[in-house]
C-alpha cells in the first residue's frame, strides 16, 4: 500500500521500524496543527516553532512506544503539550527576573522587551478596540494555570472533544470539565461584555 | 421557568450534550436573559480564541530544520544511532567471528588438510571482505590476531598433559 494512503496510527508504527519516509509523512500532516497548538500555548513564534519540532523529534524518538490503543493523534498532543508546558516552566524563571527588573526601573510589564509581542490577528476589520478586547483576551489566557489553558486551547481552537483532552492531559473528563468552566467563566469576568 | 443551564452551557457549546440536554439548554435559554447572555458572552470567547492565527511560517525551511536537528541529535547522542546502526554491525561481526572461526577449526581449514596454508588465508581474507564491516574493524585488521587463529585451529592437536 502506498504510504500516502496509510492512517496516522500505521505510519506511526513505520516510523518505529525506522521509516523515514513514514515520519516525513507524519510531519506533513501534523506540522500545522503542531505549530499552532504551540503558538497558542506559548505566543511566540520561535517558542512555538522549536517547541512542535521537539515534539516531532520525540515523536521519532518513542514511536515504538506508540501502543496503537489511543489515536495517534491523542498520542501526539499529549508529546506536544508537555512540551509546550515544560518549555513554559522552564522560562518562567528568567522571566520573572527580567519583569522583577523592569518594576524596579519604573517599567510597566507591558514595555518589557521580552514581553511577548500582541499576536497578529487576521480581520481586516480589526479596530483599535477590537485588539483590545484579543489583547486582554489573550492575556488573561497566560494567567490561567497550565492545565487550564491546555483545555481552554485544546476545546476551543482545535474543537477536541473533553475525552480527547483528558487523555492528551491525563486527566479525568471530570476534571477537564472542571477546567473548562473555570477557565471560561474566568475568562468571561475578565473581558466579559467590554467591547 | 427551569433552573439554570450556566454549568451544561460550556458543555453545550462543545456539542457534547445529548440532543434532549441540549434541546433543555436552548429553551431555558430563550426564556432566562441571565442565561443567554453568559452564552452569548462564552460563544463570543470560543470564537475569538479560535480566531487568532499564529504568524505564517515557511513549511519547507521548517522541515529543513528539523531533518537538521533530528540528525544533530542522533550526533549528539550515539545511543539513538547505535540503535539503528550497531545492531546490524554487532549481528554481522559476531557471524563474521564465528563463520573465521569454525572455518579455520575445521580441519584441514588452516592448511594442514587438503587446503595449503596460503590459500587457506586467502579465503579467510575473502570472507573477511564480503562480510565488508569487518575491514573495517582495526582489531581483524590486525594480522598477529589472524595468526592466533592457527593456533586456535591447532588447539585440538596439541598433545594432552600427562599424554605422550
Ligand atoms: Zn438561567
Amino acid at each position: 500500500m502506498d504510504s500516502l494512503d496509510l492512517s496516522d496510527e500505521a505510519l506511526c508504527r513505520r516510523v518505529a521500524g525506522q521509516g523515514a519516509r513514514a515520519f516525513d509523512l507524519l510531519v506533513e500532516r501534523y506540522q500545522e496543527r503542531a505549530y499552532r497548538i504551540a503558538w497558542s500555548i506559548l505566543r511566540n513564534q520561535e517558542d512555538a516553532k522549536d517547541c512542535s519540532q521537539e515534539a516531532f523529534i520525540r515523536l521519532h524518538e518513542s514511536a515504538r512506544t506508540f501502543a496503537g490503543q489511543a489515536k495517534f493523534s491523542t498520542w501526539f498532543y499529549r508529546i506536544l503539550v508537555n512540551c509546550c508546558l515544560d518549555h513554559r516552566r522552564r522560562g518562567r524563571g528568567w522571566r520573572r527576573l527580567l519583569a522583577w527588573r523592569d518594576r524596579d526601573g519604573g517599567e510597566t510589564a507591558d514595555s518589557d522587551p521580552v514581553e511577548r509581542e500582541p499576536a497578529p490577528f487576521v480581520d481586516p476589520g480589526d479596530t483599535l478596540d477590537e485588539d483590545r478586547r484579543m489583547s486582554r483576551l489573550w492575556k488573561a489566557v497566560e494567567e490561567l494555570s497550565p492545565q487550564q489553558r491546555a483545555a481552554v486551547l485544546l476545546s476551543c481552537r482545535e474543537g477536541l472533544p473533553t475525552k480527547e483532552i483528558a487523555e492528551v492531559l491525563s486527566l479525568s473528563e471530570a476534571t477537564v470539565r472542571v477546567h473548562l468552566h473555570r477557565a471560561l467563566i474566568r475568562l468571561r469576568r475578565r473581558i466579559g461584555s467590554q467591547p | 421557568m427551569t433552573r439554570h443551564v450556566d454549568e451544561r452551557l460550556i458543555p453545550y457549546l462543545g456539542g457534547e450534550l445529548a440532543p434532549d440536554e441540549a434541546r433543555e439548554v436552548q429553551g431555558h435559554a430563550a426564556e432566562c436573559p441571565a442565561c443567554r447572555k453568559t452564552l452569548a458572552e462564552l460563544e463570543r470567547l470560543a470564537a475569538d480564541l479560535a480566531r487568532t492565527v499564529p504568524p505564517p511560517i515557511h513549511w519547507g525551511a521548517y522541515r529543513a530544520e528539523l531533518r537538521d536537528k533530528l540528525e544533530r541529535r542522533g550526533q549528539a547522542r550515539p545511543g539513538l544511532l547505535h540503535r539503528w546502526i550497531w545492531p546490524p554491525v554487532s549481528v554481522a561481526l559476531a557471524a563474521g567471528l564465528v563463520a573465521v572461526l569454525l572455518y579455520a577449526s575445521l580441519p584441514g581449514g588452516n592448511g594442514r588438510g587438503p587446503i595449503p596454508g596460503d590459500q587457506a588465508a586467502i579465503e579467510n581474507s575473502i570472507l573477511a571482505s564480503r562480510l565488508d564491516l569487518i575491514s573495517r574493524l582495526e582489531l581483524v585488521q590486525r594480522l598477529d590476531l589472524l595468526e592466533d587463529l592457527d593456533v586456535i585451529g591447532g588447539l585440538d592437536r596439541l598433545p594432552l598433559r600427562g599424554e605422550g
